[in-house]
């Protein structure tokens, strides 16, 4: 074997060592864009009713992905601004976009009315659902997802702070991924299509 | 005599000068139109002043109160707060954009739509206390603007 051979060999190994070592700083510390949290106890059982009437649990969505958002239709500012991201991420999954399910759950029941959730929510894209519960459910749901949330009346105005991350559920219906509000829809969509490639 | 006039001259100059309003502009304004049911909104612009002042006060004939807010992140936790006041500083452009300051439409008296142009008139303050206000039209855009 000649010198140059030996080099040209070498190099295949020293390219494929390379991105190996490269991919983790490419997708974070592991595989998603997203935080791992599988391990982590999130999810739980929570029940809600959606912006039809209906009753639902995560045993619903089985065999879909779902991602799902707090927040509030009076919001002016961030709730949209992550509508419009999730509406992006099923753009860009085109056909995939089928086995995607967006869950929106009000941390407002009070002022979220199921008829305001039927109107706001599938704005964004017709396939997402609004999910609204009682102050018990929606107290239980928040912490399935160890999420926060606080109401406070000021000088007669109601303002609210909540957690603003995400998370996606596998088509099993175990949560797996946390996603912070810094994550674009490139990202989502990627993880999205990693969890779908898994089968 | 003359002394004490001119004394008083320049105490009258000081004085206005301390007061001269800040020539302010708006630009881009926008409205986040809203679904019906819905009660509150998000107005967007771009101010600019030669002068350094502050916005204290807004108010618009669509809404029953307007307010100045501001949206923060801490470790991914979204919170939202009235704001006395917005510094404006001189030849700065401060942008109101979503993920930051905007001007809040409380209580609306009915469904703003697509198109529609909202009147704003801003209060702004400058450094000696003088006020001045700027009108503002702002137009409705989807819901889904960003």
């Amino acid at each position: 074997m000649t010198e140059t051979a030996l080099f040209a060999r070498w190099r295949h190994w020293l390219m494929a060592a390379a991105l190996v070592l490269a991919l983790p700083a490419w997708a974070g510390d592991n595989l998603f864009y997203g935080k791992d949290i599988s391990d982590k106890g999130y999810g739980g059982d929570w029940r809600l009713t959606d912006h039809n009437g209906r009753k639902r649990t995560i045993a619903d969505f089985r065999g879909r992905i779902v991602l799902i958002f707090f927040g509030y239709t009076h919001c002016p500012d961030f709730c949209p601004t992550t509508l419009v991201k999730m509406a992006t991420v099923m753009k860009q999954l085109g056909p995939d976009a089928a086995k995607v399910q967006v869950l929106f759950v009000t941390i407002d029941p009070e002022r979220d009315s199921e008829a305001l959730l039927r109107n706001y929510v599938p704005v964004f894209d017709p396939s997402f659902l609004g999910l609204r519960g009682s102050d018990e459910e929606t107290e239980k749901v928040t912490q399935d997802f160890k999420a926060h949330y606080q109401l406070m009346k000021y000088r007669g105005e109601t303002l609210v702070d909540h957690t603003a991350s995400g998370y996606l559920i596998d088509t099993k219906g175990k949560t797996r991924l946390l996603f912070s509000y810094t994550q674009t829809a490139d990202q989502i969509a990627a993880d999205v299509r990693t969890i779908l490639a898994e089968g | 005599m003359k002394s004490s006039s001119a004394l008083i001259s320049l105490a009258a100059l000081l004085f206005f000068c301390s007061n001269i309003y800040a020539a302010v502009t708006a630009s881009g304004a926008w409205v986040r139109g809203i679904v019906k049911g819905q009660t509150v909104t998000g107005t967007f612009m771009t101010l600019k002043s030669d002068e350094d002042t502050k916005l204290v006060s807004a108010t618009s004939p669509v809404a029953g109160k307007v307010e100045i807010h501001k949206m923060e992140m801490k470790n991914d936790l979204m919170t939202m707060r009235p704001i006395d006041k917005l510094a404006i500083p001189a030849g700065t452009p401060v942008e109101l954009k979503p993920g930051g300051y905007h001007v809040m439409l409380v209580d609306l008296k009915h469904t703003l739509v697509k198109g529609e142009k909202v009147p704003l008139t801003l209060v702004f303050e400058s450094r000696g206390g003088a006020r001045n206000t700027l009108a503002v039209t702002a137009e409705v855009r989807d819901l889904t603007a960003h």
